[in-house]
């Protein structure tokens, strides 16, 4: 089985879009239709925007270079996920209050909630990256050790 | 755990993040556009009357919130309260579990009842005469996206006071009176820079005898106790709700000038109990 060699993973094309292409067509969208809005706290999510999905990006790529079962790959995997909520926490405004002005008034947004159900789904996938490193780290130690890098099946 | 129920695992996870990153984009999108708004009354959208029969203070306001998202607003707590300047509450309101649903924008009217007779006599006699302004404490809470977001405010409403005397009556004799009575409230109270005004006005005082259904009676004799100064008395009888009596509120005055200085002399003030 020949697998045809790819410039970017799965993994990193769906970050690519999940995290900074469609955000960033969100921003601008809500930028060009509401113009009452404040242009500075848009422009800030922009900016946090941009390099924290480069960062998730990045590392989302990086990851898939390693062999499953490859510390390093899990590593790399336990990085992304971390990236990924620091990325939904600035996106959110970077606390777990929001304060928002409306008719006047000052409202609060209290996301302690919602940070939760993120934690709890980062919590997850590092489940997932830790079960993942631990099955394929046992099957590889039953591999022959000169086996070809592109047949073997622990790669992603 | 096989390969099998990993990937399985994988698929869930995944699922997950993406469903996560995509309602934090769809709730930035929400508060950013606005989508999701309360509209507070303001100062004149707080009104407030009195009602004898059922002995009660009425005050009317509402306010709207308008929900464009994609959830409904649930859990929607109001607590109201009603203080004066000095803080001291005068009442506390509750309303509980409203909901505002998605796509709607839903006015919640609030009525809110105060029994006259929860008030003390101090604190009514207070607001029967002195204008001033009350402040209605306004602390709201809900609930978005399944109690995940939770929206909470606490304002402070300036809400102006006129004494309801002052409105007890269409008759303007009657209104002139009473304007006449506060003035003599407020030069006694010594709180009024206008007294200059406010003396001059009560030169124009009528006699006044007036007797409400409810049994609130209001006189106001004007005698001349020399050339350039009157002797006024103003009576008030206030009948109670509790009980059966009433209290007398009598209050005389010497107004004028004399020897060219202004003259404001009190002469007597006393309030009774008559049963």
């Amino acid at each position: 089985m020949s697998l045809k060699k790819r410039w970017f993973s799965l993994k990193a094309l769906l970050a690519l879009f999940l995290y900074l292409i469609i955000p960033l067509t969100c921003l601008l969208i809500i930028m060009e239709s509401y113009p009452e809005l404040s242009k500075e706290q848009l422009t800030a999510r922009i900016y946090w925007v941009i390099p924290t999905s480069l960062v998730v990006i990045i590392l989302a790529q990086a990851s898939t270079v390693y062999k499953k079962g490859e510390t390093k790959r899990f590593l790399l995997s336990v990085c992304f996920t971390i990236a990924t909520m620091v990325w939904m926490f600035g996106l959110l405004g970077g606390g777990v209050i929001i304060t928002t002005p409306w008719n006047e008034y000052a409202f609060s947004l209290h996301l302690n909630k919602y940070i939760l159900l993120i934690v709890f789904v980062a919590g997850l996938n590092m489940l997932y990256y830790t079960l993942e490193w631990r099955v394929y780290r046992q099957e590889k130690s039953f591999l022959p050790p000169n086996r070809r890098k592109t047949d073997n099946p622990l790669y992603d | 755990m096989n390969r099998q129920q990993l990937s399985y695992f994988r698929v869930v996870a995944l699922i997950m993040a993406g469903l996560v990153a995509t309602l934090t984009l769809c709730n930035l999108f929400t508060i950013a556009t606005k989508a999701v708004s309360v509209y507070l009354p303001t100062e004149e959208d707080v009104h407030w009357s009195i009602d004898p029969v059922q002995k009660e203070l009425l005050f009317r306001t509402s306010f709207s919130v308008n929900n464009q998202g994609v959830y409904d607003i649930k859990g929607i707590d109001i607590s109201a309260q009603l203080v004066k300047e000095n803080r001291k509450p005068l009442l506390t309101f509750e309303k509980k579990d409203m909901v505002a649903l998605r796509g709607s924008n839903t006015t919640f009217e609030l009525l809110i009842p105060i029994n006259l007779n929860t008030i003390s006599i101090v604190d009514w006699f207070s607001l029967s005469y002195k204008k001033t302004t009350l402040q209605l404490l306004l602390d709201i809470e809900a609930f978005y996206m399944f109690g995940l977001i939770e929206f909470t405010v606490n304002e402070e409403i300036d809400v102006p006071w006129s004494p309801p005397l002052l409105n007890i009556s269409t008759n303007t004799t009657v209104e002139h009176g009473l304007e006449g009575v506060y003035s003599l409230l407020q030069i006694s109270q010594n709180s009024s820079l206008a007294s200059f005004s406010d003396i001059i006005s009560l030169f124009s005082l009528p006699q006044i005898s007036y007797t409400a259904q409810n049994g609130f009676s209001f006189f106001l004799t004007v005698t001349s106790y020399s050339e350039t100064v009157k002797n006024i008395t103003c009576r008030i009888i206030t009948p109670l709700f509790v009980t059966n009596g009433s209290f007398e509120f009598t209050a005389s005055f010497l107004i004028g000038s004399e020897a060219g200085a202004f003259v404001f002399e009190m002469q007597e003030v006393r309030i009774r109990y008559v049963s």
